[in-house]
């Protein structure tokens, strides 16, 4: 009985319950369970944040999002930006014991190039690369097809493998790199775990195991870590945020996110072809309650394309003030004075930013119907071809892009470029201006940063006036954490990752 | 007055359902759609009885306006599994030998589907919309209904009233539908009072699951599904339509058990 | 009685190969690509349709099928399309908890359920058999998921007396087993209820009074004994619901289980999963049913006949 008063005591002057596991297991949890253990099977952030303690790359991000080395001690390009030669790091060992030197690079990138493995993440390499090959054990020259100036970037994001572990698909269930975490035990539908790697080269982070959960419950989350029963939660939902600051065992992480949310609208479907219509839609928004409704203000009104961690994000874009007059003299002046119907297509736990714009929309009597889809019909749905699409009604599509390797031409080229028209790239909205096809080539081939922000600056801006889409905002990923956590940062895109 | 509470207490509770579904205009002035994203998660107050929602709607307005597809849910469900449910019992019971066995194994293999399975795949396969949901609920109580008309027809075709309709010529729809169904009326109304409290609580349970309802719909399980995400910051946004939910299964509940105690005869006799 | 047990154990192969055939074809009904899925939004097509070959999904119907049932047949389910593990391994790890949280439920459903329903049997027609069979009811007219959520709020967070989620200690059952059994606590109670009030009223059971048996003996042993035919019977029936249920109350306390399992594949159209799970369901409702009528059989030998 006096225990039990005691722990109302502790509740009420505290607010929760004391951790109830040990203080050197690190428990994370998710929204969704790993894909796969192989970092070049899969695109999700998620995943990569539970592969990240394991695996290495040639170059990395630091905190600041600049790119440091890593496997690599240093890189240069030759002059026309096609050829790479990379030193790497020696004395370096896989978790497995192989030791890490040219050969595991050229394996790793082989299996990415090879068409018939179909590696689920390796269209960014296959799109940049031609071949590798060692000039000496610890060198590495890179042949490109196009001069690229953020391959550097490129690298940041492609894990490298123990080459003695990659049969039969082992290392989709069996990850081994070189990381300062080993893979210990995948329990499927519970948890993921990593002890810590007692050989490693760098600097040894604190916690002896990192477990890794998830839940698509948000409540879930935001009691899990009330109660002390995990350590840190990524993503956290907005609304949870301002309650967890008050929270004096809880610490918030947020961070500048790459992540852009749009509306993509379908340039074949006659009312949107009208540039008048889609600008009339972009007026029509309310950003800026929009981002202090559904995201509590952990985000922010995007007036570009590109979110302000990306490389050439330019905060001088102009965008579309929220204009309720302005927007219907346009639909007036385009014949649709009476509006129109609209479907809008999107993932089912993104509907609420969908059912905010109806209601917006509506004011300008343009009558949308919500398509709510699970992940299993949604990519299906969205990368419909212009039959396809015209077939199914998909006026529109509600989501969002962010690009890992935080360059601007990853993040502007599958969007908004002629060739990038869906189901080749993620041009929902077949949008195509040859102009800004061309500007985009010139950028991404352009070795002087200048030069090539100008140009990206521009790039910008047509396609803001062009609107092709209706871009709504630049969400901020949002983590919680146990107050007494120092060694986790967040990757833009919304990666838990550990500070190396 | 004791006897009958529940009879009163589930008759109340569904004549409010009725009241509210059908004035709910008049009982309160607001829009149930009408967003107000300045003015989101507002705590209950004078303006907002339950609070408002996180685009800043009424949720008092909305509870009253989900009175109507509560109602909705249990007419169209219960009556999509007495039809699909009561002609293939009263088949099986009255025709007996083979008609009688495949009617009943194809049931048996139904009921031993778990229902929430069979709805989810129903509904991701027609597409989500209350329709295809209350379409997944009303099959997967077929058996249920399909039993129980069954058993009635059994004992039914055997009284008198049927052996002479029979002698004097009426086939067998007749007998079946002018004299078993009047029969057996009674205890298909209590078994269909009884899951109709079901049917409100299985829809919510698939909007649990983002089938159900859709957005903007203002139906009770949808919102609370929906305000199961602010739990712990805006408890009442799932709070209030819970309770509801709760009340009116209740008084569904309470209902059905009522009037079968008030139509047995053995009830009335009042002896322990 | 060994055509009738002839009869029952025949069913059960002929409902598993009609459920195989009607889940096999369900979800190739379902919309969504589990390639393109697998390889993600930012693939490019000729990676999706790589991956589609990889998964076997480009072969006809009926290659895909009879693939399926041989392996099926020595125990090989297929392998998820998201873990790449075999599905009856996963299977396997994860319905022992199922299995133990239906289990937990249901007995507590029982007990709770069969002592209101004989509490209120006997003290018919007073507040008291009203207050417990309101009670009963009202803890089926709650929704699932919410009295969970809220129980967990509250319990688990705001009180630290139980575990939040996950099945790590015995204590961990307490909330979960809860909400789970109070569906079938109001239907076993309202049950036991009717079958004791029709006993009670019989021949024998006056005679046992008469002859001056205390009212316990005649209620437990006699009545009681005899009022369990039709509360057994709906174990059988109500164990596929349970089942059911569970899908909700383990995605809500992220229980190990098959159900949440179940959602994920949905989810993710992991036909293999969907399939092996949807079998190994039916088989144990199947099973469960089939001991049912045995023990019916066992409990009143003039049904066995029927």
């Amino acid at each position: 009985m006096p225990r039990l008063c005691f722990a109302f005591l502790l509740l009420a002057l505290l607010g929760c319950r004391p951790l109830t596991h040990p203080k050197d297991e690190l428990i994370i949890m998710q929204t969704e369970a790993p894909r796969t253990m192989d970092p070049a099977d899969h695109t999700e952030t998620y995943t990569t944040a539970v592969l990240n303690p394991i695996y290495e790359s040639l170059t990395c991000f630091d905190q600041q999002l600049n790119i440091v080395p890593q496997l690599a001690t240093q890189w240069h390009s030759s002059p026309d930006g096609i050829t790479w030669t990379v030193n790497l790091r020696p004395g370096v060992r896989f978790h497995d014991g192989t030791p890490f030197n040219a050969q595991s690079v050229i394996a790793t990138f082989n299996r990415l190039l090879d068409t018939k493995r179909g590696l689920a993440g390796a269209s960014n390499v296959r799109r940049a690369v031609l071949s590798v090959e060692a000039s000496n054990p610890l060198t590495v020259i890179f042949h490109l097809k196009a001069p690229f100036a953020a391959f550097p970037h490129l690298l940041a994001i492609t894990s490298i493998i123990s080459p003695a572990a990659d049969h039969d698909g082992a290392l989709s269930l069996h990850p081994v790199g070189t990381g300062p975490y080993r893979f210990a035990e995948w329990k499927t539908g519970e948890y993921v775990r990593e002890v810590r790697n007692e050989n490693y080269w760098g600097r040894m982070p604190a916690p002896a195991e990192i477990k890794w959960m998830w839940t698509t419950e948000p409540a879930l989350m935001n009691m899990a870590i009330q109660a002390g029963e995990v350590d840190a939660v990524n993503p956290l939902p907005p609304m949870f945020a301002d309650a967890l600051q008050h929270n004096t065992k809880i610490r918030l992480l947020k961070g500048k996110s790459s992540a852009v949310f749009w509306v993509a609208l379908n340039t074949h479907y006659k009312p949107l072809s009208d540039v008048r219509v889609r600008r009339a839609l972009n007026y029509a928004t309310d950003r800026i309650n929009l981002v202090r409704s559904q995201l509590r203000n952990y985000g922010q009104p995007a007036a570009g394309p590109l979110g302000p961690a990306t490389a050439d994000y330019s905060p001088d874009i102009q965008g579309y003030p929220f204009d309720l007059a302005k927007a219907q003299s346009l639909m007036n002046q385009a014949g649709y004075s009476n509006g129109f119907p609209m479907n809008i297509a999107v993932l089912e736990n993104q509907a609420n930013f969908a059912e905010a714009l109806q209601a917006m929309w509506s004011k300008i009597h343009v009558q949308v119907t919500i398509q709510k889809l699970e992940s299993g019909t949604f990519a299906q749905v969205i990368f419909g071809s212009p039959e396809q699409k015209a077939a199914a009604h998909t006026d529109s599509v509600l989501a969002s892009w962010s690009s890992a390797s935080l360059d601007a031409e990853r993040q502007l080229g599958p969007l908004y470029r002629t060739r990038s028209w869906s189901p080749a790239g993620a041009n929902l909205g077949f949008y195509s201006n040859p102009h800004l096809d061309t500007l985009l080539d010139s950028a991404a081939a352009d070795l002087d940063p200048i030069t090539q922000q100008a140009t990206y600056k521009q790039a910008q801006q047509i396609i803001s006036d062009d609107a092709p889409q209706v871009l709504l905002f630049y969400s901020m990923d949002l983590a919680a954490l146990r107050r007494d956590i120092s060694d986790l940062w967040l990757f833009p895109g919304g990666d838990l990752e550990l500070a190396k | 007055m004791l006897r009958y509470r529940n009879l009163t207490i589930g008759t109340a509770v569904i004549a409010l359902l009725i009241l509210c579904g059908l004035f709910a205009p008049l009982i309160t002035r607001q829009d149930p759609y009408a967003q107000n994203l300045a003015a989101t998660f507002q705590p209950p107050s004078a303006a907002h009885f339950f609070g408002s929602d996180q685009y800043g709607r009424d949720v008092f307005t909305r509870i009253l306006y989900g009175a109507r597809w509560a109602l909705f849910e249990v007419l169209l469900s219960v009556g999509m599994s007495l039809i699909l449910g009561v002609p293939l019992g009263m088949a099986a019971g009255y025709f007996g030998s083979t008609i009688d066995s495949l009617i009943m194994w194809s049931t048996d293999i139904l009921y031993a589907f778990p229902g929430i399975v069979l709805a989810i795949l129903l509904v991701a396969v027609l597409g989500p919309s209350l329709f295809n949901t209350l379409l997944a609920i009303s099959i997967f109580a077929v058996p249920v209904y399909a039993r129980l008309a069954r058993n009635l027809t059994l004992t039914l075709k055997q009284m008198e009233f049927s052996e002479a309709a029979h002698a004097l010529g009426a086939g067998p729809f007749r007998i079946l539908f002018t004299h078993i169904l009047r029969n057996a009326f009674v205890p298909l109304l209590i078994q269909a009072t009884l899951t109709a409290g079901d049917v409100i609580l299985s829809a919510s349970g698939l909007s649990f699951l983002g089938l159900g309802a859709q957005p903007p719909t203002a139906e009770w399980g949808a919102m609370m599904s929906e305000g199961r995400n602010f739990l712990g910051v805006a408890t009442y946004l799932s709070l209030f339509p819970g309770l509801t939910i709760t009340i009116a299964a209740l008084g569904f509940n309470l209902f059905g058990d009522g009037l079968r105690d008030f139509l047995d005869p053995k009830f009335h006799s009042g002896r322990r | 009685m060994n055509s009738y047990l002839a009869r029952k154990l025949l069913a059960v192969p002929i409902i598993l190969l009609l459920t195989s055939l009607l889940i096999f074809s369900a979800v190739r009904l379902l919309p969504g690509d589990p390639a393109r899925l697998m390889a993600g939004m930012q693939a490019d097509q000729a990676t999706v349709e790589t991956v589609r070959h990889r998964l076997g999904f480009d072969q006809p119907f009926t290659i895909q099928y009879t693939r399926f049932l041989t392996r099926a047949l020595h125990g090989d389910l297929g392998n998820s399309i998201r873990s790449q593990q075999p599905v009856a391994r996963e299977i396997a790890q994860r319905l022992p908890y199922t299995i133990a949280l239906t289990t937990a439920s249901f007995s507590i459903a029982i007990l709770f359920g069969l002592t209101f329903g004989v509490l209120a049997a006997i003290y018919r027609g007073t507040w008291f058999d009203n207050a417990l069979m309101v009670s009963a009811i009202s803890g089926a007219s709650v929704a699932n998921f919410w009295i969970a959520l809220m129980a967990m709020n509250f319990f688990a967070v705001k009180l630290g007396w139980v575990p939040l989620m996950g099945a790590a200690s015995w204590r961990s059952y307490i909330l979960p087993s809860l909400t789970l059994a109070l569906a079938p606590a109001a239907v076993i109670a309202r049950m036991t209820r009717g079958s004791m009030l029709e006993i009670i009223h019989q021949d024998y059971i006056r005679t046992a009074r008469a002859k001056g048996l205390s009212p316990a003996a005649v209620y437990l042993k006699h009545a009681l004994r005899n009022a369990l035919v039709p509360i057994v019977t709906s174990i059988g029936l109500n164990f596929a619901a349970l089942l059911g249920g569970a899908v909700i109350t383990e995605t809500v306390f992220n229980w190990p289980g098959v159900g949440r399992l179940m959602i994920d594949a949905v989810r993710y159209r992991d036909y293999a999963t969907i399939q092996g799970i949807t079998l190994v369901t039916v088989f144990f409702v199947v099973v469960i049913n089939l001991l049912v009528d045995f023990a019916v059989g066992f409990l009143n030998p003039r049904i066995r006949f029927n």
